[in-house]
């Protein structure tokens, strides 16, 4: 049933990389990401491939579950891996068939490109996938709010990220009653050409806009009256706080840099 | 005679296969003749709206069968639009139908989609405006202007618009307060004198249920467990308690004086009843004496 | 006793889009006292709501037509507005809509973070208002996942963290299931009398208004009838004429007096009623 959506996609499960405090996890997250694109030969990428696959062993997520997230971006990656195989021209040619041809540095590059862009996608899934919606969205104001010298309103940003994660399910509700409402007067979506597919959203997006906006005033009033403010003079139940945990992953962190410098510079030979 | 709607074996578990899987509806059977008035009890989550959801092919039974004048309403999956204009439903909250600007255009939208000629739709807007009293001062109004129980009445007329055999109405009396709740039963009761129609209501007011329906079904954890005349169900007081869901207090107050000796019927649901019953039953103990 | 909330002589319109003023609330003059439970019963477009909104200054009275005074503070009084709204709490009619947080303990936490409490002291106020509705053991859900019954509790601990001495139900209950306002009405009930929370309950359900000790009947935007609830019942007629219930057992037995039973005005149960039945 719809009630059983989960908000984001945390996986609740106790371990090592749940309890890293989540400004701590977003900034090794991009530290991460950059170290990944520093690969630059096969060995390189190994090596962080086995940490990523020991970092995602520590969290206890299972690994069917962060197969799932992978599965949603397989065309992306068959598509960017074709594009590279077909119109690669450098290296030794392989096969020829007219203008295209196939090489070996070529496919190379595909088999490159697709690992790391999926080990783009694990790594940041791991992310959510450990990490509480709340706790993201404090750890994103955290982390941002040296914005607030340029007047960024950084409290606003976060809170309009919680509201939305909140409504979401809501919203999605909302619309499931909706269209049914209006299947039942004999509201035709499954025919047709464009035209009048777009016209057939219109009974769905209307009460749909009248009941949101219904909702932002009330919510808007609730929170009035329970003396909302914005972020000035407030303060926070949940307070972030780092522990050894974090330094651990810092120090971890650290150590794969280092390797990833020395092979880089010793694999030259496997360079892409 | 013939049974309008009859549902066999008829089950559903939301999210199938999954770890959240849970079962709305458990073999599920019972048939309706035309001309009924229906009223459907049960606490949320009891399988009442799954079962509503069912009866006019909004949702498709993973097993048995919703037959509508002996016919399977999935024989032709392409067409189920169509039965969607016999077995009109119209949900709880008006807000999630109401989307024109006008009441007349709103309430046009379900007999356009039939594919009616204009003249035929107006027509049909028209009577089922006025069935619901909605006279023509209302007609141009945006229907976002209207109180409560004027959205509610036409969301009803919308879907009466469409002229189904049977009317199907979720909690149509919820969150209204009293004087627009007697409005919307009165209107029922008098849309079924005149067009002589199936109705079905799903309320949670026992009050409500013992004023309009011949015949009461009862839900209880995704089960049928009654369905009987109001008479037989309302006098399972004891039953209906257990599952959580209360009988109207006249009822209640007649099992207590039955309990005391007086000689009165137990099977008493209306304030009318009461009034009469007790009178005659002083008039009759004077004439002893 | 102390008055929480004070109307003098108040009333107040709202402008339409061409600017023409209907009065919604007329000559409300009204002492509500520190742990009272007052009903304010009426039909939709009675004014119940607006007098709600009054009491805790969303609304303020017309220009020089009476004044609201809330724990001493007249809510025009615009420095000290916060004081207000932190002493009066107001729970409303929709659970999806007042709720801003997407776990249940956080949402708590949201009023006393808006009104800087300490971080400790804020852990304890929720742990012990989520205790207080009875639920706790959920403060960790995500509030799409409960019952309205439960989101209107989890709504119910959000103001009792603020530590109000009085809160309002603006009709909290009308799109619950009957599960859900039990729920919440026994809360609603344990808040008053274990707690001394001053209640003001709006609602148009005669079942709710009965569990008040006193109330406050509204028309047409003005009080028309105030009393204990079997003054109040025992005008059965004057109810009905306005569009209100009676309970059904009142109902019968004024109907009965007019047949030669002698019924006293303002039956409310059963037990009432078999007490003053004699044939």
């Amino acid at each position: 049933m719809l009630k059983d959506i989960t908000l984001g996609q945390y996986y609740p499960v106790k371990s090592v990389i749940h309890r890293i405090d989540p400004r701590v996890k977003i900034l090794l997250l991009i530290i991460y990401l950059v170290t990944i694109f520093m690969a630059d030969n096969f060995i390189s990428l190994g090596f962080i491939m086995l940490t990523i696959l020991f970092t995602v062993f520590l969290s206890k997520v299972p690994f069917k579950v962060i197969l799932k997230s992978i599965k949603a971006i397989i065309f992306i990656v068959i598509f960017t891996s074709l594009i590279n195989i077909f119109f690669n021209s450098s290296g030794n040619v392989l096969i020829e068939f007219g203008i295209i041809k196939i090489t070996d540095s070529g496919i190379a590059t595909a088999i490159f490109v697709a690992i790391r862009v999926f080990m783009f996608v694990v790594i940041s899934s791991l992310l959510t996938y450990t990490t509480t919606p709340t706790n993201l969205t404090d750890a994103i104001e955290k982390l941002l709010s040296p914005l607030k010298v340029i007047r960024v309103d950084v409290h606003s940003v976060a809170m309009m990220m919680t509201i939305a994660l909140r409504f979401i399910p809501t919203l999605i509700e909302e619309v499931d009653k909706i269209t049914n409402a209006q299947k039942a007067r004999g509201a035709d979506m499954e025919s047709g050409g464009i035209g009048k597919r777009i016209k057939s959203v219109i009974p769905i997006l209307i009460p749909l806009f009248i009941s949101s906006f219904r909702s932002a005033s009330d919510l808007a009033f609730a929170m009035e009256c329970r003396c909302y403010t914005g972020g000035h003079g407030r303060t926070r139940m949940r307070q972030l706080r780092m522990t050894r945990t974090d330094i651990y992953a810092a120090i971890f962190m650290f150590v794969v840099i280092a390797c990833m410098i020395v092979l880089n510079h010793f694999a030259s030979f496997a360079k892409i | 005679m013939l049974s309008i709607l009859r549902v066999e074996n008829l089950c559903f578990t939301y999210g199938e296969g999954t770890p959240f899987a849970q079962k709305a509806l458990d073999n599920i059977n019972f048939s309706i003749e035309a001309g009924e008035m229906i009223g459907v009890i049960g606490h949320t989550g009891s399988g009442k709206s799954t079962l509503l959801q069912h009866l006019n092919g909004l949702l498709r039974p993973q097993s048995g069968k919703v037959l509508f004048n002996e016919m399977d309403i999935w024989e032709k999956p392409k067409e189920i639009r169509n039965i969607r204009f016999k077995i009109g439903i119209c949900f709880q909250y008006p807000e999630h139908q109401l989307f024109e600007d006008t009441v007349f255009k709103d309430v046009a939208f379900g007999p356009t989609n039939m594919g009616l000629n204009e003249t035929e739709v107006k027509k049909r807007t028209r009577i089922a405006l006025n069935s619901v009293g909605l006279g023509m001062d209302f007609w141009a109004k945006s229907p976002f202007d209207l109180s409560g129980g004027e959205k509610r009445r036409v969301a009803i007329a919308g879907v009466i618009a469409m002229d189904p055999d049977i009317l199907i109405l979720d909690e149509p009396t919820a969150g209204l307060d009293p004087r627009g709740r007697d409005e919307i039963l009165a209107l029922l009761k008098s849309y079924r004198k005149d067009h002589n129609k199936t109705i079905i209501i799903a309320s949670h007011s026992m009050e409500d249920v013992a004023n309009f329906a011949d015949r009461v079904m009862v839900f209880n954890k995704s089960k049928l467990v009654m369905f009987d005349s109001v008479l037989n169900v309302f006098s399972k007081a004891e039953q209906l308690s257990e599952i959580g869901l209360d009988i109207p207090q006249v009822t209640q107050l007649f099992i207590r004086l039955k309990e005391k000796g007086y000689n009165i019927s137990k099977n008493i649901f209306t304030v009318e009843d009461a009034i009469k019953a007790l009178i005659s039953l002083k008039e009759g103990g004077m004439n002893d004496a | 006793m102390e008055n929480i909330i004070e109307f003098n002589n108040v009333s107040c319109s709202y402008e339409d889009v061409d600017g023409n003023k209907t009065p919604a609330v007329q000559g409300i003059d009204l002492r509500i006292k520190k742990g009272d439970y007052i009903a304010v019963l009426g039909h939709n477009g009675s004014g119940k709501s607006t007098f709600a909104k009054l009491c805790n200054a969303i609304l303020l009275p017309d220009e020089n037509m009476g004044t609201v005074i809330v724990n001493g503070i007249n809510t025009v009084n615009d420095e000290q507005i916060f004081e207000i709204r932190q002493n009066v709490g107001m729970v409303f009619q929709n659970p999806d809509n007042q709720i801003v947080a997407t776990i249940v303990e956080d949402d708590v936490a949201f009023g006393p973070e808006n009104i800087g409490i300490e971080p400790s002291e804020i852990r304890r106020r929720v742990d012990d208002a989520l205790t207080k509705v009875g639920m706790y053991e959920y403060r960790m859900s995500e509030p799409h996942k409960l019952s309205g019954g439960q989101k209107q509790r989890v709504a119910i601990a959000g103001i009792i963290a603020m530590q109000p001495n009085c809160i309002i139900f603006d009709e909290s209950t009308s799109m619950l299931d009957p599960k859900g306002r039990q729920e919440v009405l026994s809360t609603i009930d344990y808040l008053n009398q274990e707690l001394g929370i001053t209640v003001v309950l709006i609602t148009h359900y005669m079942d709710e208004a009965v569990r008040a000790k006193e109330i406050v009947v509204m028309n047409n935007g003005e009080v028309i009838l105030k009393g204990t609830p079997r003054e109040i019942f025992s005008n059965v007629e004057k109810l009905k004429l306005i569009g209100l219930d009676v309970p059904q057992v009142t109902e019968i037995a004024f109907e009965l007096n007019k047949h030669g039973f002698n019924f006293s005005e303002g039956i409310l149960t059963i037990d009432d009623f078999i007490r003053e039945f004699k044939i």
